[in-house]
């Protein structure tokens, strides 16, 4: 075993506590995540219902147009006067032209709307992939990093404290026989653990942090930009958040989405 | 208007929790067993997040950046469709709850508990695995980032013997 170089043998357990923290974190933001990608597919699939019941009704009417069209045409007889077949049945027939032209606009909403479906459920299984033959998906990625690798650098992170508690004679980690106080005998075995002042640690934290959140503010730059992401969504005109709205119609929007279904 | 969740903006305050505290500890730490150590396991952390905000060859599908941003486009080709406005279909999904960007707050720290001291004996911070439950809404304890050795220490003994 080469020579080991511990400053302060505390910062190994705090970064094992990081990670622990972090990888809890990661987990309660794929919930998250999980929980939106959810509310998404329900409220793209509420408003495709919308479009089917549009498509549905214009169906309906149109078939009552040509119900109408279909008796007029079959009362009608040739008028030897007028020479022409009484009665017209053109209001019919433009009855029929507009709801065949609402019935084809209903169904090109209904096919893309569909197809917007469609492909977010591509990418939501894309995203949902648990691997095997192919990569993973993100869920997977970020789930496997905040589970079975967590678990593995933690593992070795305590093994690593074992050995690191008998050579500075500290108690690092659960159930150690080492006592809390070492006699004085003892911390002459401390050959390099030198602490560091609450102080001293707390203003190397803060560089550190300044440090890396400069370099990610360097990164995320480019191909890599961050999108920004919403703020609370305000109605211009009652200052509310949008779903607590009452000045137009969104609350009733919102309220048939909701009801759909039910 | 898009609107777009912050989840990826939230991995990355994580990753850099993380990156700070494994610069910390390298300061503290210089031998063979952190070189192997940080190449094995801490590396993971950052490649792993940044994949997943980006994507990339190791991983099926979009980033979650680039996620977020293809269902703002299609909640908005939708509300087009329904005359349904995409913002009231992106609160419905986000839910009426959702209180924006951490953008707002970037800069600073994940908030840090002014009481750092662990409660686990009151049974509401920790989950039934004496794990520290972040989430839960009674969760009062301290918040991670900056954590006591005391604290750590006491958890783990706490862990073990439970286990």
């Amino acid at each position: 075993m080469g020579k080991i170089y511990i400053r302060d043998s505390q910062s190994l357990a705090e970064l094992n506590n990081s990670l622990e923290y972090s990888a809890d974190s990661l987990l309660k933001i794929l919930e998250s995540v999980d929980n939106y990608l959810s509310s998404v597919r329900d409220v793209l699939n509420r408003q495709l219902g919308l479009l089917e019941q549009e498509l549905q009704a214009a169906e309906k009417a149109l078939s009552e147009a040509e119900s109408s069209l279909s008796s007029c045409l079959a009362s009608q007889k040739w008028d030897d006067d007028s020479e022409t077949y009484i009665p017209s049945c053109d209001s019919e027939e433009t009855r029929v032209s507009i709801a065949r032209d609402k019935r084809d606009e209903c169904q090109e909403k209904y096919d893309n709307g569909r197809r917007i479906v469609e492909e977010f459920e591509s990418e939501l299984s894309k995203y949902k992939e648990p691997g095997g033959f192919g990569p993973p998906g993100g869920e997977k990625t970020l789930e496997n990093l905040a589970k079975e690798h967590t678990d593995a650098a933690v593992d070795k992170m305590h093994r690593i404290l074992e050995i690191v508690e008998k050579y500075i004679n500290q108690p690092m980690h659960l159930g150690s026989k080492i006592p809390n106080k070492p006699s004085p005998d003892d911390r002459q075995n401390e050959l390099t653990y030198v602490p560091l002042t609450a102080e001293e640690k707390k203003q190397r934290f803060e560089t550190a942090k300044q440090r890396i959140l400069d370099r990610q503010k360097e990164d995320n730059r480019g191909d890599h930009k961050i999108n920004d992401a919403n703020r609370v969504i305000i109605c211009p005109t009652c200052k509310r958040p949008l779903a607590l709205c009452t000045c137009g119609n969104n609350r009733e929007y919102l309220r048939i989405i909701q009801q759909k279904d039910r | 208007m898009r609107n777009i969740p912050d989840f990826a903006i939230q991995v990355l305050e994580v990753e850099r929790q993380i990156k700070t505290r494994a610069d910390v500890t390298a300061e503290d730490w210089k031998d063979a067993v952190q070189q192997r150590y940080y190449d094995q396991y801490v590396r993971q952390y950052e490649e792993k997040m940044e994949m997943y905000i980006h994507g990339g060859t190791g991983m099926s599908g979009l980033g979650i950046n680039e996620l977020m941003r293809f269902i703002s486009d299609r909640l908005e080709q939708m509300a087009q469709l329904t005359g349904i406005s995409e913002d009231v279909a992106f609160v419905y999904a986000a839910g009426p709850s959702y209180d924006g960007s951490l953008r707002d707050n970037f800069d600073s720290d994940i908030r840090v508990e002014e009481d750092n001291h662990v409660k686990y004996r009151d049974g509401i911070v920790h989950n039934d695995r004496l794990e520290r439950d972040y989430w839960d809404d009674r969760y009062n304890g301290p918040r991670p980032g900056e954590h006591d050795n005391d604290d750590i220490v006491k958890i783990m003994e706490e862990r073990e013997k439970n286990h």
